[in-house]
C-alpha cells in the first residue's frame, strides 16, 4: 500500500486522529504520516508486534466502528466502537462470526456485492442497516477499503459509521422543508421566495392571481417577471429592492403603492415587505410578504371623494351648516357660519356655538338639542343667532343624524337656514291680515251708525204721517246720515282705485272759491250737529287752480270733517285759505283732541287708525286722511300737520299750485271771492228713465230757481229738447229705447244742440265710461245720487 | 224711577233725535244725553225706567258710564241697554260685565225696540 493512502485512511478512521497524533508526536520530528505509515505497516505485517497494543488503543478510541472481514465474511477483527454498534462486550463473541448476523436482512445482497468487490480490491461504499446482538438497529455509512490478509488474500477493512442521527435529522429537515413550502404555498396571503440566484422559487396560493400571467413561473428570473407585471420605473425599483435585502439582509417595508398593472392594465394597490432568510439549500433567499389592498384603497379613495363631494356642497350651500359627531358638539362649520358670526373656528367649536345664541332661547334650544341627540331623532328648531354685527337673526335650523350600516349614529348634519325675512313677511302678511279684519269689522260699524237713525226714522216717519214738522225734521236727519253713508262709500272706492293705481284725474281751471264752497257745503251738517263754529278765511283775490273739482271738494271736505270728528261739541274750526307766490295754503284748525306726538308720524297711513290705542269714544276707518294725502299729491301738492299734543287741537296745511296761467297781479274781481254766487234762471232737462230718480232732481234743480222739464228715455229726450231748447241736460245713460250715448250724439249734431251743456249721470267708478262720456259729446259728469252742490255749481257754470 | 221715562245716550245726535222721536211717539217721556258723563248725571236727575246708551263716545264711554251707573244710590236700578256697532259676539263679554242687561246691534230694528219696551 502507498504511503499517501495510509494517511488517508487514518483521516478516515477519525478525523481528529492525525489532531491527537501530532500532540503525541510533538517532540520526536515524526510527522504523523511517518508514523502512521511505520504502525501500519507493522500492524499489517506482523500483528503482533509490539506496535499492535498501541495502535489496538489509537483504534479503539476511534469512535467509528473498524471492522476486517474475511472474504468469506467471517468478522476478523473489530474496534471497540464496533462492539458498542453490535451490542456486544466482547471481541471473542463478535471475532470469528459472520458479518452477516449484524446486517439487516434486506440489506444482505447488497452487502454482499459491496464486500465481494473489495475482496477482488476495489474501494466501495454502502449505506445500510445494522442490528445489534440485542436488535438494535442503526443506520450505517460503510467505506471499505481491501487490503491483504496472512494468506494472502484480499479482505475487507470497513469503516462503518453510525448515521442513524443524522438520517434522522435529514428526515427531519426534509419534512420541515416541506412543511413550511406548503405552508406558504397553501397561504391565502401574498407570500413569494425569490431564491439567491434571483429566481421565484415559491409562491402561495394567495400570491397566485398577482402572477396569473407569468408562466411559468416557479424557478422564472424574478426581474423578468417584475418587468412583465409592472411598469419600467416599478419593476427596476422593486427588483433593486430585493437585491438589497438579499444581499445586505436589511428587511424593506414598503410605504404602500398604487400602479397601474402592465400586463392586464388595470390599477392595483399593495402593501408588501421583504425580508431575508436562510432557504432549505442554505443559501439566502428573499421573502416577499404583501397585501392587496386595491379594494381598500379604492373604497378610502371612494370615501374621500364622497368627503370632498359633501364639503363642495357644505360650502356652496346658501345654509350655515356643521357637522357632529355627538349632536351638540360640533367638530365642523362652513365657511358661511364663520362669515356670519365673525367667530373661529377655535371659538365655536363643541359647545361653542352657544354664545351667539340669545339668552331668552337657549335653554329650550339646548334641552331640545339633547332630547334629540338620546333619541337619534331629527332635531328641527327656529331661533336667532347673533352677527357678527351683533344683529340677531332667525334661523331654522334641522340635523339629521347619519347612521353606519348597523344603524348606529356616526355623525349628525346640521344646517341653519335664515328665515328672517321670511318670518317678517310673514308677520307683515299676518298684521295685514289682522288690519284687514279690523278694517271689515270697523267699516261695519261705520256703515251700521248712520244706518241706525235712518232705520228707526223710517219707522217714525210711519208712525208720525200726518205730523209735518216731525216729518220734517226726520227727513233732514236721515239726508244727512245718507250723505255720511255715501261720502263713507265714496272714501272707500278712492282708496281702492288708489290702491290699484287707477284714480285719474280730470283736471280743469277751477276757481278754489267754488271748491270751498262745495266743501263746506258738504260738510255743514256734520259741523252744524256738533255746534261747532266755522270760520272761512278767503283771500280778496281770485285764485284758479288747475285741479281735479270733485277730488279737490274731497280734500277740503275730509279735513273739515276730520275736524269737526274730533272736537268735542261747540269748539272752533278755522278754514283759511291764502295766496304765496305761486302756490295757495289751505288750512283747516280746530281746537279739539289734537294728536299725541307718536302718531303725528303715521297718521297718514292708510288705516293708521286702526291701530291707534282709540282716543275715547273716536272710531272711523282711517282711510280718510290717507286718501286726503294721496290726492293732494295727485295734485302735485304737500299736506302736513301739526298738533301741540293732547286736547291742544290740531291744524292741517295743504299747499297747492295755483293754475300756471294765473298772475298774481291779476285784476281781483269781487264778484269772484263771493261764495254763493246768484243763480241765473236756466232751461233743464231731467232725462232718467227710474222716474222716481229723475222727479227728485227735477224737484232739487227747480227749488234752486230753474225751468225743468223730464225725459224717460233718449228718444223722448230729443224729442222734447227739440222743443224745449235747453241751457243744461242732465241724462241718465243706461236707458231703454235709446241709451244716454246715442242721445248726446245725437244733440251734438242739431243745430240747437252745440251750446247745450251736456252732463251725464254716471256712477261712480267708471273711468271707462267717463271716456266714452266724453266721446259721445257729453261735457260734465254728475255722481249719482247728485250732490246739490255739485249740481248747483254746474247749474251756474 | 219710572219705567215710562227713558234716556237716550249717545254722541251721534242723528240717532239721538230719532230715538227719542221713536219713544216719545210710543208714548215715553225721553231725555237725551250726548256722552256718558252727561248720562250718569241724568240717570241721578231723571231716574229713567230704561237707558239706551252707545258704547263708544267721548269723554265717557258707554262701558264706563254703566259701570258708573251701577255703584249710584239710586232707589231702583234701571235697565241699560248697551246699542253696539261691533259684532255682538266679540263684545258680548265687556258689556255683559259692564252691567248692562241687553244688547242692542245697530241699526236695530223697530220690532227690536218695541220688544224691549214690552218686556220692561
Amino acid at each position: 500500500m502507498a504511503k499517501e493512502s495510509s494517511a488517508t485512511f487514518a483521516a478516515k478512521i477519525d478525523p481528529n486522529l492525525e489532531e491527537r497524533l501530532q500532540a503525541k508526536l510533538a517532540n520526536t520530528g515524526i510527522t504523523v504520516d511517518q508514523w502512521l505509515a511505520t504502525q501500519v505497516e507493522n500492524f499489517l505485517a506482523t500483528g503482533t508486534q509490539e506496535s499492535e497494543p498501541y495502535l489496538r488503543a489509537v483504534v479503539d478510541a476511534t469512535p467509528e466502528c473498524i471492522k476486517v472481514i474475511d472474504t468469506d465474511g467471517t468478522i476478523v477483527q473489530i474496534n471497540a466502537a464496533g462492539l458498542i454498534m453490535v451490542e456486544s462486550e466482547s471481541i471473542p463473541e463478535v471475532c470469528g462470526t459472520s458479518v452477516y448476523r449484524f446486517i439487516a436482512p434486506e440489506f444482505h445482497e447488497a452487502f454482499r456485492q459491496y464486500h465481494e468487490k473489495i475482496c477482488r480490491g476495489e474501494k466501495a461504499v454502502l449505506e445500510f442497516d445494522m442490528i445489534g446482538k440485542n436488535g438494535a438497529c442503526r443506520h450505517t455509512e460503510a467505506q471499505g477499503v481491501p487490503f491483504a490478509g496472512p494468506d494472502g488474500k484480499l479482505r475487507n477493512l470497513s469503516l462503518i459509521r453510525d448515521v442513524t442521527s443524522r438520517k434522522e435529522a435529514e428526515e427531519v429537515q426534509r419534512r420541515t422543508t416541506e412543511t413550511l413550502a406548503e405552508l406558504i404555498k397553501q397561504s391565502p396571503l401574498g407570500i413569494y421566495v425569490v431564491d439567491s440566484d434571483f429566481r421565484v422559487s415559491l409562491v402561495s396560493r394567495g400570491a397566485l392571481p398577482a402572477f396569473r400571467n407569468v408562466h411559468p413561473l416557479i424557478g422564472r428570473d424574478f426581474e423578468e417577471i417584475m418587468h412583465t407585471l409592472w411598469p419600467e420605473s416599478f419593476a427596476s425599483e422593486a427588483v433593486s429592492i430585493f437585491r438589497h435585502t438579499l444581499k445586505t439582509g436589511e428587511p424593506y417595508v414598503s410605504p404602500g403603492l398604487t400602479e397601474k398593472r402592465k400586463d392586464i392594465s388595470s390599477i392595483e394597490s399593495y402593501e408588501w415587505q421583504v425580508i431575508r432568510v436562510t432557504l432549505a439549500d442554505g443559501r439566502y433567499g428573499a421573502v416577499c410578504y404583501y397585501f392587496d389592498v386595491t379594494r381598500l384603497q379604492a373604497a378610502k379613495l371612494a370615501l374621500q371623494e364622497s368627503e370632498e363631494r359633501f364639503r363642495m356642497l357644505a360650502e356652496n350651500m346658501n345654509q350655515l351648516a356643521w357637522t357632529c359627531e355627538q349632536l351638540g358638539e360640533v367638530n365642523w362649520y362652513n365657511q358661511r357660519w364663520h362669515d356670519y358670526t365673525g367667530m373661529s373656528f377655535a371659538e365655536l367649536k363643541e359647545w361653542g356655538w352657544k354664545k351667539l345664541h340669545h339668552p331668552d332661547h337657549i335653554d329650550r334650544v339646548e334641552e331640545r338639542i339633547c332630547q334629540c341627540r338620546e333619541r337619534g331623532e331629527i332635531w328641527e328648531d327656529t331661533f336667532p343667532l347673533r352677527g357678527k354685527d351683533g344683529k340677531y337673526r332667525w334661523f331654522l335650523s334641522r340635523a339629521q343624524p347619519i347612521r353606519d350600516e348597523q344603524g348606529h349614529i356616526v355623525r349628525w348634519f346640521g344646517t341653519n337656514t335664515d328665515v328672517t325675512e321670511l318670518r317678517e313677511t310673514q308677520q307683515l302678511l299676518r298684521d295685514a291680515d289682522r288690519r284687514k279684519d279690523e278694517f271689515l269689522a270697523t267699516l261695519a260699524h261705520e256703515l251700521r251708525n248712520p244706518l241706525a237713525p235712518i232705520r228707526t226714522g223710517l219707522e217714525v216717519m210711519k208712525m208720525a204721517k200726518d205730523n209735518p214738522e216731525t216729518l220734517e225734521k226726520v227727513r233732514n236727519t236721515m239726508e244727512r246720515q245718507t250723505g255720511q253713508l255715501i261720502s263713507l262709500v265714496d272714501d272707500l272706492l278712492n282708496v281702492s282705485r288708489i290702491t290699484r293705481g287707477k284714480l285719474e284725474l280730470r283736471k280743469s281751471r277751477i276757481l278754489l272759491a267754488e271748491i270751498i264752497e262745495s266743501a263746506v257745503e258738504a260738510t255743514r251738517s256734520c259741523i252744524d250737529e256738533k255746534e261747532h263754529e266755522l270760520s272761512i278765511v278767503m283771500p280778496g283775490e281770485a285764485i284758479h287752480l288747475n285741479a281735479d273739482p270733485n277730488r279737490m271738494v274731497q280734500i277740503v271736505s275730509n279735513l273739515l270733517n276730520n275736524a269737526a270728528k274730533y272736537t268735542p261739541n261747540g269748539g272752533d274750526i278755522t278754514l283759511k285759505a291764502e295766496r304765496h307766490d305761486g302756490e295757495v295754503l289751505i288750512s283747516v284748525e280746530d281746537n279739539g283732541i289734537g294728536i299725541p306726538p307718536p302718531m303725528l308720524d303715521q297718521i297718514f297711513e292708510m288705516f293708521a287708525q286702526i291701530d291707534r290705542p282709540q282716543e275715547k269714544g273716536y272710531s272711523g276707518l282711517g282711510i280718510g286722511l290717507a286718501l286726503v294725502k294721496s290726492l293732494v299729491e295727485k295734485h302735485d301738492g304737500t299736506i302736513e300737520v301739526h298738533s301741540d299734543g293732547s286736547n291742544r287741537g290740531s291744524v292741517f296745511r295743504v299747499r297747492l299750485p295755483v293754475h300756471p296761467e294765473e298772475k298774481s297781479v291779476e285784476a281781483t274781481d269781487p264778484n269772484l271771492d263771493r261764495i254763493a254766487v246768484s243763480a241765473k234762471k236756466r232751461k233743464v232737462l231731467v232725462v232718467d228713465d227710474n222716474e222716481e230718480a229723475a222727479t227728485m232732481l227735477a224737484i232739487e234743480v227747480e227749488l234752486l230757481g230753474n225751468e225743468v222739464r223730464i225725459a224717460s228715455d233718449g228718444k223722448e229726450a230729443i224729442h222734447i229738447a227739440a222743443e224745449q231748447q235747453p241751457d243744461v241736460i242732465l241724462m241718465d245713460l243706461g236707458m231703454p229705447n235709446m241709451n244716454g250715448f246715442e242721445a248726446a250724439r245725437h244733440i251734438r249734431n242739431q243745430p240747437w244742440g252745440k251750446a247745450v251743456r251736456l252732463v251725464a249721470l254716471t256712477g261712480w267708478g267708471q273711468e271707462d265710461d267717463r271716456r266714452k262720456t266724453e266721446e259721445a259729446g257729453f261735457d260734465y259728469h254728475l255722481v249719482k245720487p247728485a250732490d246739490s252742490a255739485a249740481l248747483r255749481s254746474l247749474l251756474n257754470k | 224711577m219710572s219705567l215710562s221715562r227713558i234716556l237716550v245716550v249717545d254722541d251721534n245726535s242723528s240717532s239721538v233725535e230719532i230715538m227719542s222721536m221713536f219713544f216719545e211717539l210710543e208714548g215715553y217721556e225721553v231725555e237725551t244725553a250726548g256722552n256718558g258723563q252727561e248720562g250718569v248725571e241724568k240717570v241721578q236727575k231723571f231716574q229713567p225706567g230704561l237707558v239706551f246708551m252707545d258704547l263708544q263716545m267721548p269723554v265717557k264711554d258707554g262701558y264706563e258710564a254703566a259701570r258708573e251707573i251701577r255703584t249710584l244710590p239710586l232707589g231702583e236700578q234701571p235697565f241699560l241697554i248697551a246699542l253696539s256697532g261691533w259684532e255682538i259676539e266679540k263684545v258680548k263679554d265687556d258689556i255683559l260685565e259692564a252691567g248692562f242687561d241687553r244688547i242692542l246691534n245697530k241699526p236695530a230694528a223697530p220690532e227690536q225696540l218695541r220688544e224691549i219696551l214690552n218686556e220692561f
